[in-house]
C-alpha cells in the first residue's frame, strides 16, 4: 500500500510500500494524557499491559516443577541414547531403556528421520539422481518417491519407513514418515511474507505464485531451508528441476 | 509532532510526543468547528496553536476529506499517454486539477486518479506558511485511516482487509487491500439495508468481494466471508450500525477507535464519545511507523 502525499509532484505515483514486519523491532506503546503535567498516568491511559508484577501462585510453580520434571526425564534418555555403552548398563535401571525404544517410534524421532532423509536427497549428489519428489501431505507425512533402491546406503532407522513399490512406472519406492506434529497456531502471514522479505530480492532463488499456490525454486541448501520454516503447516511439494535445482509448491 | 484533518466545517487535531523509548504519546486531541471550508482553513491551525498552547511544534501534517477530491481509474503504460487520458475521462476540461495516479492492484498498467482544486491546496498551504509552520505532508481521509489500521490495529499482517467510513449514515467510502495492494476504491449508498454503488473502480473480483462483505455487514453478521477483517469508522453523524458495534466484539469487524484501539468495555461506555472519537482515525499517518 502506498503512501498518499499532495505535496508531491503530480502525475503517476509509481512508489509502491509493501506492509512490512520486523519482528525483531522493539513493540511500542501508544499513550494519552498530557506530557507537560508530569501526570500521564493520572490522565486516560491506554497503555500496552505486557508487564506482570504479580506473585507467582501456587499452581504455576507445579505447573513449572512438573515442565522442568519432564525436561530433565527427557534428558536422561537423550543420555542414554548419545552414550550408551555396556559399563553403563549397571549403573540404570531397565526401565529407563525401555521407555526410549518406545520413543524411538515417536514423532521427534521421525522429525529428525525426516529431516535427515529431505536434506539426503536435495544435497547428496549422488542421492538427488534416485530422487523423483517429495512430498509432505495434509496428514503430514512426507513422502520421498525414488526410482532406484540399490547403494542408497540407508540407516537402520530409515530403512524401516521404506516401502518398495514393484511395477510402478514413475517410482520404485518411498519413504513414508508420518511427522505427527501439526502446528496449527502459527502465523502463517508472518511467516510467508518473512520468507518474502528474506528472499524476493535474492538472484538465486525464483518465486512464482499463482492463485493457489507459492512456487520458491533455488538450491538444494535454500530449499531446505525454506522446507524447514513451512514443515508443520501443510502440504509441501518439492521437485526436482535439475541435479542443482529445486521448486518447492506451498499452497496459499 | 501536530496533525489536523480539514473537513467541510470542523477540524480535527492531534498532538503527539515521541517519548525517549520510542513510545508515542498523544499529548492534545480535538475538535473545532466552523460555519465554513474558508473558515475551517483560515482559522483552525492558528486557533489550535494559540488555545492549545502549542509552542515547540514548526511542522503540520494536514489531511483533506477525500470529499474535496475527484475520482478516476485509468489503464495506462506510460507517462506520455496521461494527457490522452485526461482528455478521456474530461478532466483536462476541468482547470485547476492537481491529478496523481496510484497503482491499484496486481495489474502494472491500472492506476486510481485523484484529483484536487489546486487553489484549495493553495489556500490551505498559504495558510500554513503565514504561521510560519512547515508542512510535513498531505493525505485523504481513508487513505490515512488505513495506516492506522496498518500499524495499531495489525492489519498489515492480513491477506485481505477493507477500511469502511460511513461518511453518512447511508453513505459510505471503501478502500480495499489484497495481499498487500490497493486493490478498489469505491463510494456506496445504504437504503433501506440495500447496497448502491455510486462509484466503484478496482477489479472485478475485488468488487465482488466487497459487495458481499458489505451485505453481510449491513445484515448484521458477526463474521466475513470474502475477507479478513474490516475497520470501519464513521467521521460524521451517528450510523445505526456502528451504534451496534460499540461494547460488541466481533473478530472481522473492528472499530477504528484510536483511543480504545485494544476495545476496553470501560472506555466505550458512552456511545456518543466513542463515535466522536472514531474520525480521529483519519489522522492515522501519524501513527504509520508505530510499532505496536
Amino acid at each position: 500500500m502506498f503512501d498518499i502525499d499532495l505535496m508531491n509532484k503530480t502525475g503517476l505515483q509509481k512508489i509502491i510500500s509493501r506492509a512490512k514486519i520486523d519482528n525483531q523491532k522493539r513493540k511500542n506503546d501508544l499513550i494519552f494524557g498530557d506530557l507537560d503535567s508530569n501526570n500521564i498516568e493520572d490522565s486516560k491511559v491506554v497503555k500496552n499491559e505486557n508487564t506482570n508484577n504479580s506473585k507467582p501462585s501456587f499452581f504455576s510453580m507445579l505447573i513449572a516443577t512438573l515442565i522442568l520434571s519432564a525436561f530433565i526425564i527427557f534428558g536422561i534418555f537423550k543420555f542414554k541414547d548419545d552414550f550408551y555403552a555396556p559399563n553403563f548398563v549397571y549403573e540404570i535401571p531397565n526401565f529407563v531403556y525401555e521407555i526410549p525404544n518406545y520413543i524411538t517410534n515417536s514423532a521427534t524421532s521421525n522429525i529428525d528421520i525426516a529431516k535427515s532423509l529431505i536434506i539426503n536427497f536435495i544435497s547428496n549428489p549422488d542421492k538427488i539422481n534416485y530422487l523423483n519428489s517429495i512430498n509432505i501431505d495434509e496428514n503430514l507425512t512426507l513422502k520421498v518417491k525414488i526410482n532406484e533402491i540399490s547403494d542408497l546406503n540407508l540407516k537402520q532407522k530409515e530403512l524401516q519407513f521404506l516401502q518398495i513399490i514393484e511395477n510402478e512406472d514413475s517410482y520404485n519406492a518411498s519413504f513414508n514418515v508420518p511427522l505427527n506434529h501439526k502446528v496449527s497456531n502459527v502465523d502463517l502471514d508472518i511467516l510467508l511474507l518473512e520468507l518474502l522479505d528474506k528472499y524476493e530480492n535474492r538472484l538465486d532463488v525464483f518465486l512464482r505464485a499463482d492463485g493457489e499456490s507459492i512456487y520458491f525454486t533455488s538450491s538444494g541448501k535454500i530449499i531446505y531451508d525454506i522446507l524447514d520454516k513451512l514443515i508443520f503447516i501443510d502440504n509441501i511439494t518439492i521437485i526436482k528441476n535439475s541435479n542443482k535445482f529445486f521448486t518447492l509448491r506451498f499452497p496459499y | 509532532m501536530l496533525g489536523i484533518s480539514i473537513y467541510k466545517n470542523k477540524a480535527n487535531f492531534l498532538r503527539t510526543s515521541k517519548l525517549s523509548n520510542n513510545d508515542l504519546c498523544v499529548t492534545h486531541h480535538g475538535t473545532y468547528k466552523y460555519s465554513d471550508l474558508n473558515g475551517t482553513i483560515s482559522n483552525s491551525l492558528k486557533d489550535i496553536i494559540k488555545n492549545e498552547d502549542i509552542r515547540t511544534e514548526n511542522s503540520i501534517s494536514l489531511i483533506l476529506d477525500t470529499q474535496f477530491c475527484l475520482f478516476n481509474q485509468i489503464f495506462c503504460d506510460n507517462l506520455d499517454s496521461l494527457d490522452f487520458h485526461g482528455n478521456l475521462s474530461g478532466f483536462s476540461d476541468i482547470e485547476n486539477l492537481d491529478s496523481y495516479y496510484y497503482p491499484m492492484g496486481a495489474r502494472d498498467d491500472r492506476y486510481l486518479g485523484i484529483h484536487v482544486d489546486n487553489k484549495l491546496k493553495q489556500k490551505i498551504i498559504d495558510s500554513v506558511d503565514k504561521l510560519g509552520f512547515k508542512i510535513d505532508g498531505i493525505g485523504l481521509g481513508i487513505f490515512s485511516a488505513q495506516k492506522l489500521a496498518s500499524s495499531m490495529f495489525k492489519a498489515k499482517s492480513l491477506s485481505k482487509y477493507a477500511i469502511i467510513r460511513f461518511v453518512t449514515s447511508s453513505s459510505i467510502e471503501v478502500i480495499y487491500i489484497n495481499d498487500g495492494l490497493f486493490s478498489l476504491y469505491g463510494r456506496f449508498n445504504i437504503v433501506k439495508n440495500k447496497i448502491n454503488p455510486i462509484k466503484v473502480f478496482g477489479d472485478k473480483l475485488s468488487i465482488d468481494d466487497i459487495a458481499v462483505t458489505i451485505e453481510q455487514i449491513v445484515k448484521g453478521r458477526k463474521s466475513l466471508s470474502k475477507i479478513d477483517k474490516v475497520f470501519i469508522y464513521q467521521s460524521n453523524g451517528q450510523s445505526k450500525l456502528i451504534k451496534n458495534l460499540i461494547n460488541r466484539k466481533y473478530n472481522d469487524i473492528v472499530l477504528l477507535d484510536l483511543f480504545n484501539h485494544k476495545n476496553h468495555k470501560s472506555l466505550s461506555s458512552n456511545v456518543t464519545e466513542t463515535i466522536n472519537r472514531l474520525s480521529f482515525c483519519e489522522l492515522g499517518i501519524m501513527f504509520g511507523d508505530l510499532n505496536v
